[in-house]
C-alpha cells in the first residue's frame, strides 16, 4: 500500500518524482522477493516435513514414527509462524526501500535523507544540489542493481523439500505398486499344502510356532499383538495409557496408509489346496451340501469370538495356521454377518476334506459328527464327536487309496485379530493313567479320562 | 575559483579548495595525510585542534604550512612555565601622546591573529592555559573589563608533547573539551623519512603557494565554513550521533538522570569515568558535514559520522585507572561504542 508521501512524490513531475518512481520499483522488487521467500519457505517446511514423515513411515517403527511425528508437528508449529513473522517484517515500505537502496548502491543516505526531509525541502539551500546529485546516480539504484535476483534464495530450500517429497512419493508409489502386484498374484494364488503339514491349532509340544513373513507385516503383527495384550490387561488403565494407546493407533493407521499397507480393502483370496493326493480318484465336481453344513457350523463359532477351542468351536478365533481356522476366517470375511455364509461360497471352496464318511461336519472325519447339518445339530454332534467312545471306536479299514480331497480356503489377508483381547490357545495338560501295555490304537478306559480333557485327547488323536 | 565573495560556494568548490590546500601543505609535510585532513576539517568546521606528537614530527612545520597556504595572519606562542596570560591576550600599557598626555592603551597580544600556534601548551600553568579558553570558545578576549573581538577565522592549534612530562601541567578536561579534534602525529615511516631527509637537506626548499589572495582569504574561508553548516542531515543521522555520544557515558555516572541510551558496552562502563560532552556531538556532526562535502554530497551519512568518531570523541573520554592498568586505548573504546550503536543504522 502506498503511503501518502509516496503518492505525493510519485505524482511530481520533477527530479524528485523520478527518483520516487524508481524507488517504488525498487520497493516492488524487494517485496516480490519477500513474498517469494514467504511462499517458498512455508511450502518447503510443509513439503519437507511431509516427505520426512512419509519416509519415516517406511523406515521407523510405530513408536519412533509417533515420536518423530510429534517432533515434526512441534517444529512446524514453531517454524512456520517464525518464517511468517520474519517475512512480514521484511516487507519494505517506502522509507525502508530507500534505506536498502542507499546501502546497496552506496548512496550514503542520499535517498533516505531526501524522503525524510522532502516535506521541508525549501528550508535547505543545498536541496537542489542533493536532488540533482541523486538524479545523476539514478542508474546506480536501478531495481535490477539493488536486487539482482528475481527468485528468492528460499527456492533452494523449496527444491530440497521437493526432492524429499519426491523421494517419499516414489517410495509410496513403489509400495503401492508392490501391493497391487501382490494382489494380482494372490488372486490366482494356490498354495499347495502337504497333508502332513496340516496340524491342529494347539501345539502340544509347548513350543511356539515360528512364523515367517515380510518384515513389515511381522512388525505390524507384533505391534498389534502387543497392543491386544495390553488391551486385555484390564480396564484400569490410566488416562495417559489410553491417550498413548490412541496415539499409537492413530500413528499406526497413518503409517499404514502412508506406506500402502492398509489391508482393509484387500479382496484377494488365497486358495489352499492339498497337493498330495491321498488317492488317485479326482475330487468330485460338486462339493455337496455337507460341506455347507460344515461351514455353517464354523461360522457362528468364529463370529462369537469364543476363545475356547473345544468341540463347540469349529475353529480358534484368531489363529491362521490351522485349516479349520482358515476356513472360519474365510467365512467371516466373505459374509461376516451371515451364519450360513459358506452356502454362498463358490463350490470349490470347501472348508474340510471330503472323506468317505460323507456328510460330515466341518471338523474332521469323525463318525459322530456326520449329523451336523445345521447349527444345533452341529453342536450336538461335536459333543458326541469328542466322546472317547466314538473317538476310540473300532477303526475303519484304511481305504485312502480311493480318496482324494481338496481344501479350498477362502481367506482375506489380514494381520489383525477380530478380537482385541484374543490370546493364543494353550491346551490343558492331559493327565491320564496309561496302561503300561497300552497299544497306540487301544482305547483308553472311559472312566479314567477327565471330562474336560476329552477334547484334547480327541485332537491329539486327530493329529 | 568559480565563485565570487558574495555567493555561496558550491559543493564542488569546497572539495576543490580543500584538496588544493591539502596539496600545498603536503609540499612541505611528508606523510601525515590523515592528520592534515583532520586539521583542515577542524578548520572548516570552526573548531580548534590539539596536536600530540613527539618532538621533530613536524608539528610546528604543519601549522606554519597551513598559515602560509591559507595566506592568513599567523602567530606562535611558545608556552613555558613562566608565561603569563597577558602574554597571550595582550595588556594595557601606558602610552604618552603627542600632547604629552599619558594614557592606558590596549596592546593586543599574539592571540589577535587568524591562526595561533600554542606550542607545547602543557608547559604553561593552568592559569595561562585557561587564558585561551575565552578566545577559543567565544572568539573574544576580555582585558581589564574591556572585551575585544577576534577576527574570524580564528583557529588555534596547540601542540602537546607526550614525553618529558616533568614540570608540565596536563590540560584540564574543560580545556580539552574545547578542542574540536585531537590529532596525533606519529613517527614517519621509513619511506616518508627518506623523503623528509631528501626534501629538507637539498639545495631547493619547497615553498608554499597561497591558495587565497590575502584580501579575500578570510572571507572565502568563512564562506566555506557557512557552506559546511548548510549540509543536509536527516533526523535519524542526528539521532545516531546523539546516541553515539550517549553511549560513551558510563551507566554509573552520577550526572545522568535518564539512563536510556547510555553505554551498552561493558568496556565503556568499566574503563570510562566520564563520557563525551555535548561538544562531542557537535564535533561529530560538523566533522561529518565536512566529510560529506569532501565526498561531493550535500547530505551527511552514517559513514561520515563513523569516520569522524575517533578524532572527535577520543580525547573527550576520561579514562580511569583500570583502563591505564589494562592498557586500554581511547580508540579501542570508540570502536566499541560504534559497534554498540550500529543497530540504529537503517532498516
Amino acid at each position: 500500500m502506498a503511503s501518502p508521501l509516496q503518492r505525493r512524490l510519485v505524482n511530481r513531475d520533477d527530479g524528485l518524482g523520478r527518483i520516487a518512481a524508481q524507488l517504488v520499483r525498487v520497493k516492488r522488487r524487494l517485496n516480490l522477493l519477500t513474498a517469494q521467500q514467504l511462499a517458498f519457505s512455508t511450502l518447503a517446511l510443509l513439503l519437507g516435513a511431509g516427505g520426512i514423515l512419509v519416509i519415516a513411515a517406511f523406515l521407523l517403527s510405530t513408536t519412533h514414527f509417533l515420536v518423530l511425528g510429534v517432533l515434526l508437528v512441534m517444529a512446524l508449529a514453531a517454524a512456520i509462524p517464525a518464517v511468517v513473522v520474519r517475512c512480514v517484517r521484511r516487507f519494505a515500505n517506502f522509507n525502508r526501500a530507500a534505506t536498502i537502496a542507499d546501502e546497496r548502491a552506496e548512496l550514503s543516505s542520499r535517498l533516505s535523507t531526501m524522503l525524510t526531509l522532502a516535506q521541508d525541502e525549501g528550508k535547505y539551500p543545498l536541496w537542489p544540489f542533493l536532488v540533482e546529485d541523486t538524479l545523476s546516480r539514478l542508474p546506480d539504484f536501478d531495481p535490477r542493481r539493488i536486487e539482482r535476483r528475481r527468485v528468492s534464495r528460499a527456492i533452494y530450500g523449496f527444491t530440497a523439500a521437493c526432492l524429499i517429497a519426491s523421494m517419499a512419493g516414489l517410495m509410496t508409489y513403489a509400495a503401492r505398486r508392490h501391493q497391487e502386484a501382490l494382489r494380482k498374484v494372490l488372486k490366482n494364488l494356490t498354495l499347495e499344502v502337504d497333508p502332513s503339514e496340516i496340524a491342529p491349532f494347539d501345539n502340544p509340544s509347548g513350543q511356539s510356532a515360528e512364523i515367517e513373513g515380510a518384515p513389515d507385516a511381522l512388525r505390524s503383527l507384533a505391534e498389534r499383538l502387543q497392543q491386544a495384550n495390553r488391551g486385555s490387561g484390564g480396564s484400569n488403565r490410566g488416562a495417559l495409557d489410553q491417550l498413548t494407546h490412541k496415539a499409537r493407533n492413530f500413528a499406526s493407521n497413518l503409517q499404514n496408509r502412508l506406506t500402502g499397507r492398509d489391508l482393509r480393502d484387500t479382496p484377494e483370496k488365497v486358495k489352499l489346496r492339498l497337493a498330495q493326493a491321498l488317492g488317485d480318484k479326482p475330487p468330485p465336481p460338486d462339493s455337496g451340501p455337507e460341506q455347507q453344513g460344515g461351514g455353517s457350523k464354523a461360522a457362528p463359532n468364529s463370529s462369537s469370538g469364543h476363545p475356547d477351542f473345544g468341540a463347540n468351536s469349529g475353529a480358534p478365533p484368531h489363529q491362521g495356521v490351522a485349516p479349520d481356522q482358515q476356513a472360519n476366517n474365510g467365512a467371516d470375511s466373505a459374509a461376516p454377518n451371515r451364519p450360513n455364509a459358506p452356502s454362498d461360497l463358490p463350490s470349490g471352496k470347501s472348508l474340510e476334506p471330503r472323506g468317505p464318511q460323507g456328510p460330515g461336519s466341518g471338523d474332521t472325519s469323525m463318525p459322530g459328527q456326520q449329523e451336523g447339518s445345521n447349527e444345533e445339530a452341529a453342536g450336538q454332534s461335536a459333543g458326541q464327536g469328542s466322546d472317547p467312545e466314538h473317538l476310540m471306536g473300532p477303526p475303519d479299514a484304511p481305504s485312502h487309496k480311493d480318496e482324494n480331497f481338496e481344501i479350498m480356503i477362502d481367506a482375506r489377508l489380514s494381520d489383525r485379530s477380530p478380537i482385541a483381547s484374543a490370546q493364543p490357545y494353550l491346551p490343558p495338560k492331559v493327565k491320564t493313567d496309561l496302561n503300561p501295555y497300552q497299544h497306540p490304537d487301544e482305547p483308553l478306559d472311559r472312566g479314567s479320562v477327565p471330562a474336560a480333557d476329552r477334547d484334547t485327547i480327541r485332537r491329539v488323536f486327530e493329529r | 575559483m568559480s565563485t565570487t565573495l558574495n555567493e555561496m560556494p558550491t559543493v564542488a568548490d569546497f572539495a576543490r579548495t580543500f584538496r588544493r590546500i591539502q596539496g600545498e601543505i603536503h609540499k612541505v609535510i611528508v606523510g601525515h595525510e590523515q592528520p592534515v585532513e583532520e586539521l583542515l576539517i577542524a578548520l572548516f568546521a570552526g573548531g580548534h585542534v590539539l596536536i600530540e606528537g613527539v618532538p621533530g614530527t613536524g608539528k610546528t612545520m604543519l601549522v606554519k604550512a597551513l598559515g602560509q597556504a591559507l595566506n592568513l595572519s599567523f602567530s606562535r606562542i611558545q608556552f613555558t612555565v613562566d608565561l603569563m596570560p597577558a602574554d597571550i591576550t595582550g595588556t594595557r600599557v601606558i602610552i604618552s601622546g603627542e600632547d604629552g598626555r599619558r594614557e592606558f592603551r590596549f596592546t593586543p597580544g599574539p592571540v589577535f591573529c587568524h591562526i595561533l600556534l600554542a606550542d607545547e601548551i602543557n608547559r604553561a600553568t593552568p592559569k595561562t592555559q585557561s587564558a585561551l579558553l575565552e578566545a577559543m570558545a567565544e572568539l573574544q578576549v576580555t582585558v581589564s573589563g574591556t572585551t575585544y573581538p577576534l577576527q574570524p577565522p580564528f583557529f588555534v592549534m596547540a601542540t602537546l608533547n607526550p614525553i618529558e612530562m616533568e614540570g608540565t601541567y596536563p590540560l584540564p578536561e574543560a580545556q580539552l573539551d574545547r578542542f574540536f579534534f585531537k590529532v596525533r602525529l606519529n613517527y614517519p615511516e621509513e619511506s616518508e623519512l627518506v623523503r623528509i631527509i631528501s626534501s629538507t637537506t637539498g639545495p631547493e626548499l619547497h615553498t608554499i603557494d597561497p591558495v587565497f589572495e590575502p584580501t579575500e582569504a578570510a572571507a572565502r574561508i568563512e564562506a566555506l565554513k557557512r557552506l559546511v553548516r548548510e549540509v543536509i542531515v536527516a533526523p535519524e543521522i542526528e539521532q545516531y550521533a546523539a546516541r553515539l555520544v550517549r553511549a560513551t557515558v558510563p551507566e554509573k555516572s552520577k550526572f545522568i538522570l535518564n539512563k536510556e541510551g547510555l553505554a551498552r558496552d561493558e568496556a565503556v562502563n568499566r574503563y570510562v569515568s566520564f563520557g563525551s560532552s555535548p561538544r562531542g556531538g557537535q564535533a561529530l556532526m560538523l566533522g561529518a558535514k565536512v566529510y560529506a562535502l569532501l565526498d561531493g554530497r550535500a547530505n551527511a551519512s552514517y559513514e561520515d559520522i563513523d569516520r569522524v568518531a575517533y578524532p572527535a570523541l577520543g580525547h573527550r573520554l576520561t579514562l580511569n585507572y583500570a583502563a591505564e592498568a589494562d592498557g586500554i586505548d581511547p580508540a579501542h573504546l570508540v570502536q566499541k561504542v560504534l559497534k554498540s550503536v550500529r543497530d540504529l543504522r537503517g532498516h
